[in-house]
């Protein structure tokens, strides 16, 4: 079962597609232009898109080079409706991006047929999407902030643990948490939310240290890993990057500004003789000062020291 | 012959006991928009607007051939070809060749598909 965008400016053909679609067990959203059917693209999580090639405001070719020039979550795949008019080169319609073309009047089973063949096609590139995020794991990085992954950034915090033990120095953890991220994607869509997770990497790389290390912990969670670094020191860098988030505005795609905001705990390990702490114990420490941080409102820093 | 019943029969095999219910809809919605549709060509005859005339047979020519009423896809694939090359006013004849299917189209599709 897929979500499929319809996409055509005539209600009748729109409608016999829907209605075929749904008899086939697929979920449909509809689009009468191909403008209004790009803002449901960037809205929602689509990945089939069946459109008309004529229609008012942006025609069915204009719409597929969109998508094909976006960097969208997934691959989007596309079948072209064509009239077979002289006009609609189904060849350039192929170059343009599209996977599939179908000629009105088309057999609903044909429909049924080239729907079959583009969930094949989805199911692959899902399957190497799921295969990148293995190798992924393997490898150091978050593709989108550029950050160290989770598995990096814990690799790296035990190490400089283990070398702050060594070296009798403190170590301390920050914990970021954007404030109402859920609302930043649910108001404004997943793109404009990616958007702004880089801006929240990019801000934190440029207010931290250069010999802090930060690592995109989860979904829109980091932590920072300050080697050498006071609880007093290591509040002034939180303070410092929580005030950038703050100053710092999102364009939005359809205007206006977006206001971000972050909340921080931090954890400074000072005690390097005796019991010292793990490092998971750190995190829960840093996690629990960013509880309380969030109890205050948004926007703030919380500190414990172990 | 004006109609091709196949045309609208095919989607019983998708819709199954469905097929009725859906032949009807798309039916009623294509008497109602041909109707519009056929009473702004005479308009965009009358203004000379070459773009939203060929833009109407355009659409004709697809909804029609969707429902089997064949004559009229062809006159309005002759009129889409036409339009684009031809002063509209040339397209009078062939406009009213084109009303006079769509009667009789509408017609023998009310005999095999009683509203």
């Amino acid at each position: 079962m897929l979500k499929i965008l319809v996409v055509d400016d005539e209600q009748i053909d729109r409608r016999i597609v829907e209605k075929t679609l749904i008899r086939l067990g697929h979920d449909v959203i509809l689009a009468d232009n191909g403008e209004a059917a790009w803002q449901k693209i960037q809205e929602e999580p689509i990945r089939f898109v069946i459109t008309d090639w004529n229609m008012p405001l942006m025609d069915g070719i204009q719409l597929i080079k969109k998508v094909r020039a976006t960097t969208l979550p997934g691959y989007v795949y596309t079948i072209l409706v064509t009239s077979n008019n002289k006009d609609e080169d189904i060849v350039a319609g192929l170059y343009a991006g599209a996977d599939d073309y179908l000629t009105k009047p088309f057999n609903p089973t044909e429909l049924e047929a080239r729907v079959a063949v583009g969930e094949r096609m989805l199911a692959l590139e899902d399957g190497l999407m799921q295969a990148n995020n293995q190798l992924e794991k393997l490898a150091m990085v978050d593709s989108l902030t550029g950050l160290l992954n989770r598995r990096a950034i814990y690799k790296f915090a035990r190490g400089e643990l283990e070398r702050a033990r060594r070296v009798f120095e403190p170590i301390s953890v920050i914990f970021l948490d954007i404030d109402k991220f859920k609302e930043v994607n649910d108001q404004h869509g997943h793109l404009t939310g990616d958007e702004a997770l880089k801006l929240i990497a990019r801000i934190i790389k440029e207010r931290s240290r250069a010999y802090d290390s930060i690592g995109r912990w989860a979904g829109d969670e980091f932590l920072i890993v300050l080697p050498g670094t006071t609880a007093t020191d290591a509040e002034k860098v939180a303070r410092r990057i929580i005030e950038g988030i703050f100053l710092t505005k999102l364009a939005l795609p359809k205007g206006g500004l977006l206001s971000l905001s972050a909340c921080v705990g931090v954890v400074t390990q000072t005690k390097m003789t005796g019991a010292v702490a793990l490092l998971d114990d750190l995190i829960q420490g840093a996690d629990e000062a960013l509880y309380r941080a969030k109890e205050t409102g948004g926007n703030n820093v919380e500190t414990t020291l172990l | 012959m004006s109609i091709n019943p196949s045309a609208l029969e095919v989607y019983r095999e998708i819709m199954e006991d469905e097929t009725d219910a859906f032949i009807a809809e798309i039916l009623a919605n294509f008497y109602t928009n041909t109707r519009e549709l056929l009473a702004s060509l005479d308009k965009f005859l009358k203004q000379n607007n070459v773009d939203e005339f060929v833009r109407a047979v355009h659409t004709l020519r697809s909804t029609s051939a969707t429902v089997g009423a064949e004559r009229v896809s062809n006159l309005a694939t002759d009129l889409e070809t036409r339009g684009g090359s031809e002063p509209l006013s040339n397209l009078l004849p062939l406009v009213l060749e084109l009303n006079e299917a769509y009667e009789e189209a509408e017609r023998k599709l009310k005999e095999i598909y009683p509203e």
